[in-house]
């Protein structure tokens, strides 16, 4: 059974750990964080992106059904949209403590160098978050004309701030790990990786006391198993990127970036790559999906509760192994040391707090609001309507009045 | 306007640090934080060994990777080529620090990411910063590059020179000489 309170006191916990941490970054400054003048992005960075990856991830697939029209993945629309910004806002708030002077943000608007990666992530995250709100507007008063049309502009929104986050690390010159065009397109990937994890597991839990609703299945396929096979899809594609990401770094021994990916496979940051990254991360719950009866139900629930903490740890290996490696000065030198870091608890607090912070309004949120399919979308889907051209949308509404009436 | 640059020569270096000691007294700089510092390797095995020593800071690159990254324009490059950073307007994200391949930034108290400034204020009289004139072997040179009968240009005539790590595209304004 689905235990509402439950939630809610587990969340409540995470939330008072998390401003616990908070407090104490505000107060301390750096001194409460793991990071120092030679790595100094720490696991906050890496919070955030995990956060606006989700984001990113939960709008990306829902575009699936209201903006491509594959009816099959209609039915998350509303819940992954306001996931999304929920994990947008969250991921807001793990930055906000992470900056020194998150008020000088003004000076994005006065003072903006267009150069900047990170002024385009202000401007296209809060294009974005604006977007997504107008979506989910449109979505709860049923105008699916204008929820479509928003729905086309967050995606497209969705990809120029998500690859430009990409491109903040992409852009450094100075850090080969993270240094080339891969970053923005790999971002781009692990979002919908992340997106189809979360919506398996949202999607199990939302759907557990009752796994015969009518509005979840579609040509007899419930929706937690379509998601399971999306997911398998991701988990297979972000196989072959970690496999070329390590291949090409390793080959020809590029200074700096072959040390980072050496850090990762045999250093120190081996243990959560191999442990989390690759066997929790892509391998166990590829193994889950793709043997018999895989994408059952409750196999999917565990392969994308795996993922996600396997996305988790690939967030703070992504921003470790960029910094890891000393600058080298020196022609010639033999030995490699290792930049130190560590992630504190206040770290730790905060980002189990965003985490904590997400789902308590998510609750709020499935609590006051409808977040099921409109009933039209529902009609058609029982009838197996496949005609998505706009007369469709005409029809909805006639559908939709009738319903009413 | 000057041109400013700053000429190295590592090999009259004795690893004394009185460079860093003098820039934390002139820009009265907490022990923690120092904006020289001198990078050390050892080469070789015993009996025959050698430390070699790189005094480093601030390159006040012609292709600033700080200036570039920084979202607010706090960091920026003035005309003469020394690069300074705005308190005001830092929001503190360390870009700058995550985008200088010289590890030249340090975060301060104020959680803002400073560095050698090349102290300006004594360039512009004519004279040596702290860093350069309290060095006994003359390590540093500080000049005017389009000043052709500067001190600094007459020397970088003499000698043959190198920059750190110029592949990644930062063209700096320290020259190192070769030795």
């Amino acid at each position: 059974m689905f235990n509402r309170k439950l939630w809610i006191y587990l969340s409540a916990a995470l939330i008072i750990a998390g401003l616990a941490g908070a407090v104490n970054v505000v107060v301390n400054g750096e001194h409460a964080m793991g990071t120092n003048n030679h790595v100094p992005w720490g696991a906050l960075i890496a919070g955030y992106v995990f956060f606006v990856v989700s984001s990113t991830g939960l709008s990306l697939v829902a575009s699936l059904g209201h903006v491509f029209k594959l009816e099959r993945f209609e039915v998350i629309g509303k819940r992954a949209v306001l996931g999304s910004i929920l994990t947008l806002v969250f991921g807001f708030v793990v930055i906000g403590l992470e900056l020194g002077h998150p008020f000088n943000m003004v000076y994005l608007l006065f003072s903006a160098n267009l150069t900047s990666a990170i002024f385009w992530m202000g401007l296209l995250y809060g294009i974005y978050l604006v977007l997504l709100i107008f979506e989910l507007y449109f979505m709860f008063k049923g105008d699916h004309k204008k929820s479509t049309l928003f729905g086309l502009l967050v995606f497209i929104s969705a990809i120029a701030a998500h690859s430009n986050l990409g491109a903040v690390f992409g852009f450094l010159v100075a850090r080969p790990y993270w240094s080339g065009p891969y970053m923005s397109i790999y971002f781009i990937l692990s979002a919908l990786l992340s997106g189809s994890a979360i919506l398996s597991v949202m999607f199990y839990i939302v759907g557990r006391n009752d796994q015969k609703r009518e509005d979840f299945i579609y040509r007899n396929e419930h929706i937690v198993t379509s998601l399971g096979k999306l997911l398998a899809l991701f988990l297979g594609i972000t196989m072959f990127f970690t496999i070329w990401k390590v291949l090409t770094g390793l080959y020809g021994a590029a200074p700096g970036k072959y040390e980072a990916i050496m850090a990762l496979l045999n250093g120190p940051l081996s243990g959560r790559f191999w442990l989390f990254e690759v066997l929790l991360g892509m391998v166990l719950p590829f193994v889950v999906l793709m043997t018999p009866g895989g994408f059952k139900l409750k196999r999917v629930f565990a392969a994308g509760l795996m993922t996600i903490t396997g996305i988790f740890v690939m967030r703070l290996d992504l921003v470790a192994a960029g910094q890891i490696i000393p600058h080298e000065f020196f022609a010639g030198a033999s030995e490699v040391g290792y930049n130190y870091s560590f992630i504190s608890w206040s770290e730790w607090a905060i980002i189990l707090g965003a985490i904590g912070g997400t789902i308590l309004l998510y609750l709020v949120g499935e609590k006051k609001w409808n977040l099921d399919m409109d009933d039209v979308c529902y009609k058609h889907h029982v009838r197996n309507c496949c005609d998505c051209s706009e007369d469709r949308v005409i029809s909805e509404h006639s559908i939709h009045h009738h319903h009413h009436a | 306007m000057a041109k400013y640059g700053l000429l190295i020569d590592a090999s009259k270096c004795t690893g004394c640090t009185a460079c860093t000691i003098a820039c934390q007294m002139h820009n009265q700089l907490p022990p923690e934080n120092n904006y020289n510092r001198l990078e050390m390797m050892e080469r070789g095995t015993y009996p025959n060994v050698k430390m070699e020593i790189l005094p480093m800071q601030c390159m006040h690159c012609d292709n600033a990777p700080c200036a570039m990254v920084c979202p607010t324009q706090a960091t920026y490059k003035r005309e003469d080529g020394i690069v300074l950073i705005d308190h005001d307007k830092c929001i503190g994200c360390k870009y700058c620090m995550t985008a200088c391949p010289y590890d030249a930034r340090q975060l301060n108290e104020d959680r803002v990411p400073e560095k050698c400034r090349w102290c300006p204020e004594m360039l512009s009289k004519g004279e040596q910063p702290a860093c350069a004139s309290t060095c006994m072997n003359e390590v540093r040179l500080f000049g005017d590059l389009e000043d052709p009968n500067s001190e600094l240009n007459k020397k970088l005539a003499q000698v043959d020179v190198y920059q750190i790590t110029p592949e990644k595209g930062t063209k700096p304004r320290i020259f190192y000489v070769k030795k």
